[in-house]
Protein backbone atom coordinates (compact mmCIF):
# COMPACT_ATOMS: atom_id res chain seq x y z
CA UNK A 1 0.00 0.00 0.00
CA UNK A 2 2.71 2.46 1.05
CA UNK A 3 4.83 1.53 -1.92
CA UNK A 4 1.84 2.18 -4.13
CA UNK A 5 1.41 5.62 -2.61
CA UNK A 6 5.11 6.61 -2.78
CA UNK A 7 5.39 5.32 -6.28
CA UNK A 8 2.32 7.16 -7.36
CA UNK A 9 3.69 10.38 -5.86
CA UNK A 10 5.59 10.72 -9.05
CA UNK A 11 2.24 10.73 -10.67
CA UNK A 12 0.21 13.33 -8.79
CA UNK A 13 -3.06 12.36 -10.47
CA UNK A 14 -2.91 8.72 -9.35
CA UNK A 15 -1.95 9.76 -5.81
CA UNK A 16 -4.93 12.07 -5.57
CA UNK A 17 -7.14 9.30 -6.87
CA UNK A 18 -6.06 6.98 -4.05
CA UNK A 19 -6.59 9.67 -1.41
CA UNK A 20 -10.01 10.50 -2.83
CA UNK A 21 -11.06 6.84 -2.86
CA UNK A 22 -9.99 6.44 0.75
CA UNK A 23 -11.80 9.62 1.77
CA UNK A 24 -14.98 8.57 -0.02
CA UNK A 25 -15.06 5.09 1.51
CA UNK A 26 -14.47 6.60 4.97
CA UNK A 27 -17.30 9.09 4.40
CA UNK A 28 -19.64 6.31 3.23
CA UNK A 29 -18.71 4.20 6.25
CA UNK A 30 -19.40 7.06 8.65
CA UNK A 31 -22.63 8.25 7.05
CA UNK A 32 -24.36 4.81 7.04
CA UNK A 33 -25.12 4.54 10.78
CA UNK A 34 -25.83 8.27 10.96
CA UNK A 35 -28.44 7.88 8.23
CA UNK A 36 -30.05 4.93 10.05
CA UNK A 37 -30.20 6.91 13.32
CA UNK A 38 -31.91 9.78 11.56
CA UNK A 39 -34.68 7.48 10.32
CA UNK A 40 -35.12 5.96 13.79
CA UNK A 41 -35.41 9.43 15.34
CA UNK A 42 -37.86 10.59 12.65
CA UNK A 43 -39.82 7.34 13.03
CA UNK A 44 -40.17 7.90 16.76
CA UNK A 45 -41.66 11.32 16.05
CA UNK A 46 -43.94 9.84 13.37
CA UNK A 47 -45.45 7.11 15.59
CA UNK A 48 -46.30 9.83 18.12
CA UNK A 49 -47.82 12.03 15.43
CA UNK A 50 -49.96 9.21 14.00
CA UNK A 51 -50.95 7.71 17.40
CA UNK A 52 -49.67 4.20 16.56
CA UNK A 53 -49.16 3.32 20.24
CA UNK A 54 -52.87 3.90 20.95
CA UNK A 55 -53.55 0.42 19.53
CA UNK A 56 -50.12 -1.20 19.28
CA UNK A 57 -48.97 -0.36 22.84
CA UNK A 58 -46.28 2.09 24.03
CA UNK A 59 -43.56 -0.57 23.71
CA UNK A 60 -45.08 -1.91 20.44
CA UNK A 61 -45.21 -5.43 21.86
CA UNK A 62 -48.28 -5.16 24.08
CA UNK A 63 -51.20 -4.17 21.82
CA UNK A 64 -54.59 -3.32 23.32
CA UNK A 65 -56.15 -6.30 21.50
CA UNK A 66 -54.43 -9.71 21.06
CA UNK A 67 -55.69 -9.70 17.49
CA UNK A 68 -53.16 -6.92 16.75
CA UNK A 69 -49.55 -7.76 15.95
CA UNK A 70 -46.45 -7.57 18.04
CA UNK A 71 -44.23 -5.14 16.07
CA UNK A 72 -41.15 -4.37 18.19
CA UNK A 73 -37.96 -5.72 16.66
CA UNK A 74 -39.67 -7.08 13.51
CA UNK A 75 -37.60 -6.89 10.28
CA UNK A 76 -37.40 -3.31 9.04
CA UNK A 77 -38.00 -4.18 5.39
CA UNK A 78 -41.03 -6.37 6.22
CA UNK A 79 -42.65 -3.59 8.29
CA UNK A 80 -42.07 -1.19 5.42
CA UNK A 81 -43.65 -3.65 2.97
CA UNK A 82 -46.66 -4.27 5.25
CA UNK A 83 -47.42 -0.54 5.51
CA UNK A 84 -47.07 -0.11 1.75
CA UNK A 85 -49.39 -3.12 1.24
CA UNK A 86 -52.04 -1.52 3.51
CA UNK A 87 -51.61 1.74 1.62
CA UNK A 88 -52.31 -0.09 -1.65
CA UNK A 89 -55.44 -1.65 -0.13
CA UNK A 90 -57.18 -4.90 -1.08
CA UNK A 91 -57.31 -4.26 -4.83
CA UNK A 92 -53.63 -3.57 -5.36
CA UNK A 93 -50.90 -6.04 -6.33
CA UNK A 94 -49.87 -7.75 -3.11
CA UNK A 95 -52.05 -5.37 -1.15
CA UNK A 96 -53.91 -5.76 2.13
CA UNK A 97 -57.52 -4.88 2.84
CA UNK A 98 -58.10 -3.80 6.44
CA UNK A 99 -60.80 -1.60 7.96
CA UNK A 100 -58.39 0.28 10.24
CA UNK A 101 -54.91 -0.06 8.74
CA UNK A 102 -55.77 0.98 5.16
CA UNK A 103 -57.00 4.48 6.13
CA UNK A 104 -54.19 4.81 8.69
CA UNK A 105 -51.46 3.84 6.20
CA UNK A 106 -52.87 6.20 3.58
CA UNK A 107 -52.09 9.14 5.91
CA UNK A 108 -48.39 8.25 5.71
CA UNK A 109 -45.89 9.46 3.13
CA UNK A 110 -43.38 6.92 1.83
CA UNK A 111 -40.74 8.69 3.93
CA UNK A 112 -42.96 8.33 7.05
CA UNK A 113 -43.26 4.59 6.29
CA UNK A 114 -39.50 4.21 5.93
CA UNK A 115 -38.90 6.07 9.20
CA UNK A 116 -41.60 4.21 11.18
CA UNK A 117 -40.28 0.84 9.96
CA UNK A 118 -36.74 1.78 11.05
CA UNK A 119 -37.95 2.90 14.47
CA UNK A 120 -40.09 -0.20 15.16
CA UNK A 121 -37.29 -2.52 14.00
CA UNK A 122 -34.88 -0.78 16.41
CA UNK A 123 -37.03 -1.54 19.47
CA UNK A 124 -36.25 -4.49 21.76
CA UNK A 125 -38.74 -7.24 20.95
CA UNK A 126 -39.79 -10.79 21.73
CA UNK A 127 -40.18 -12.06 18.15
CA UNK A 128 -38.02 -15.02 17.14
CA UNK A 129 -36.98 -16.87 14.02
CA UNK A 130 -37.16 -20.60 14.77
CA UNK A 131 -38.29 -23.83 13.20
CA UNK B 1 -90.20 -13.85 7.00
CA UNK B 2 -90.30 -14.98 10.63
CA UNK B 3 -89.06 -18.38 9.58
CA UNK B 4 -86.19 -16.76 7.68
CA UNK B 5 -85.17 -14.75 10.75
CA UNK B 6 -85.30 -17.85 12.91
CA UNK B 7 -83.19 -19.69 10.37
CA UNK B 8 -80.64 -16.85 10.24
CA UNK B 9 -80.48 -16.66 14.02
CA UNK B 10 -79.93 -20.41 14.21
CA UNK B 11 -77.35 -20.32 11.45
CA UNK B 12 -75.36 -17.57 13.15
CA UNK B 13 -75.56 -19.41 16.46
CA UNK B 14 -74.27 -22.59 14.81
CA UNK B 15 -71.47 -20.53 13.31
CA UNK B 16 -70.40 -19.26 16.72
CA UNK B 17 -70.45 -22.78 18.12
CA UNK B 18 -68.32 -24.07 15.25
CA UNK B 19 -65.73 -21.28 15.53
CA UNK B 20 -65.58 -21.70 19.30
CA UNK B 21 -64.72 -25.37 18.86
CA UNK B 22 -61.50 -24.68 17.01
CA UNK B 23 -58.78 -24.65 19.64
CA UNK B 24 -55.19 -24.53 18.55
CA UNK B 25 -52.90 -27.40 19.53
CA UNK B 26 -49.20 -26.56 19.18
CA UNK B 27 -48.23 -30.26 19.32
CA UNK B 28 -50.51 -31.08 16.41
CA UNK B 29 -48.80 -28.35 14.39
CA UNK B 30 -45.45 -30.16 14.39
CA UNK B 31 -46.57 -32.10 11.32
CA UNK B 32 -48.12 -29.03 9.71
CA UNK B 33 -45.35 -26.44 9.74
CA UNK B 34 -43.32 -28.05 6.93
CA UNK B 35 -44.71 -25.47 4.49
CA UNK B 36 -43.90 -22.59 6.87
CA UNK B 37 -40.28 -23.38 7.66
CA UNK B 38 -39.21 -23.36 4.00
CA UNK B 39 -39.30 -19.56 4.22
CA UNK B 40 -39.94 -18.46 7.81
CA UNK B 41 -37.15 -20.51 9.42
CA UNK B 42 -34.41 -19.37 7.06
CA UNK B 43 -32.52 -16.32 8.38
CA UNK B 44 -32.54 -13.55 5.79
CA UNK B 45 -35.01 -15.31 3.45
CA UNK B 46 -36.58 -12.74 1.16
CA UNK B 47 -39.89 -12.36 -0.62
CA UNK B 48 -39.66 -10.41 -3.86
CA UNK B 49 -43.14 -9.39 -4.86
CA UNK B 50 -43.36 -6.52 -5.64
CA UNK B 51 -40.98 -5.15 -3.01
CA UNK B 52 -37.96 -7.14 -1.87
CA UNK B 53 -38.16 -7.75 1.87
CA UNK B 54 -37.32 -10.33 4.50
CA UNK B 55 -40.28 -12.53 5.35
CA UNK B 56 -41.56 -11.67 8.84
CA UNK B 57 -40.46 -13.28 12.07
CA UNK B 58 -43.56 -15.15 13.23
CA UNK B 59 -42.20 -16.82 16.38
CA UNK B 60 -43.63 -15.10 19.46
CA UNK B 61 -46.30 -13.33 17.40
CA UNK B 62 -49.79 -13.05 18.93
CA UNK B 63 -51.88 -16.18 18.34
CA UNK B 64 -55.04 -14.36 17.33
CA UNK B 65 -53.13 -12.11 14.95
CA UNK B 66 -51.65 -15.15 13.17
CA UNK B 67 -55.14 -16.68 12.84
CA UNK B 68 -56.49 -13.39 11.43
CA UNK B 69 -53.57 -12.96 9.03
CA UNK B 70 -53.90 -16.52 7.65
CA UNK B 71 -57.66 -16.09 7.26
CA UNK B 72 -57.09 -12.77 5.48
CA UNK B 73 -54.79 -14.57 3.00
CA UNK B 74 -57.34 -17.38 2.64
CA UNK B 75 -60.16 -14.95 1.85
CA UNK B 76 -57.97 -12.88 -0.45
CA UNK B 77 -58.07 -9.77 1.74
CA UNK B 78 -54.29 -10.04 1.68
CA UNK B 79 -53.26 -10.77 -1.87
CA UNK B 80 -49.69 -12.08 -1.49
CA UNK B 81 -49.71 -14.95 -4.03
CA UNK B 82 -47.68 -17.63 -2.22
CA UNK B 83 -49.26 -16.94 1.18
CA UNK B 84 -52.71 -17.08 -0.44
CA UNK B 85 -51.91 -20.47 -1.93
CA UNK B 86 -50.70 -21.84 1.38
CA UNK B 87 -53.53 -20.42 3.48
CA UNK B 88 -56.14 -21.74 1.03
CA UNK B 89 -54.80 -25.24 1.62
CA UNK B 90 -55.25 -24.93 5.42
CA UNK B 91 -58.35 -25.89 7.40
CA UNK B 92 -59.53 -23.79 10.35
CA UNK B 93 -57.96 -26.41 12.62
CA UNK B 94 -54.62 -26.25 10.74
CA UNK B 95 -54.62 -22.45 11.11
CA UNK B 96 -55.39 -22.65 14.83
CA UNK B 97 -52.67 -25.27 15.42
CA UNK B 98 -49.99 -23.35 13.51
CA UNK B 99 -50.93 -20.11 15.30
CA UNK B 100 -50.62 -21.85 18.68
CA UNK B 101 -47.26 -23.33 17.66
CA UNK B 102 -45.64 -20.07 16.59
CA UNK B 103 -47.15 -17.88 19.31
CA UNK B 104 -45.61 -20.16 21.96
CA UNK B 105 -42.04 -19.80 20.65
CA UNK B 106 -39.80 -17.77 22.93
CA UNK B 107 -36.40 -16.12 22.69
Amino acid sequence: MWRLITRSRKNKGAFMKIILTLACSLAAFLSLPAHADKRVEAGKAAVTKFNCAQCHGADFKSPIDPAYPNLAGQHRDYLQHALIAYKRGGEGTNGRAHAIMVPEARKLSNQDIENIAAYLASLPGTLVLKK
Amino acid sequence: MKKLFAFLALASFANIVVSAEVVGDAKAAVNKVAMCIGCHAIPGYKATFPEVYQVPMIGGQNEKYIVNALNAYKKGERSHPSMRGIAESMSDQDIADVAAYYSQQKK
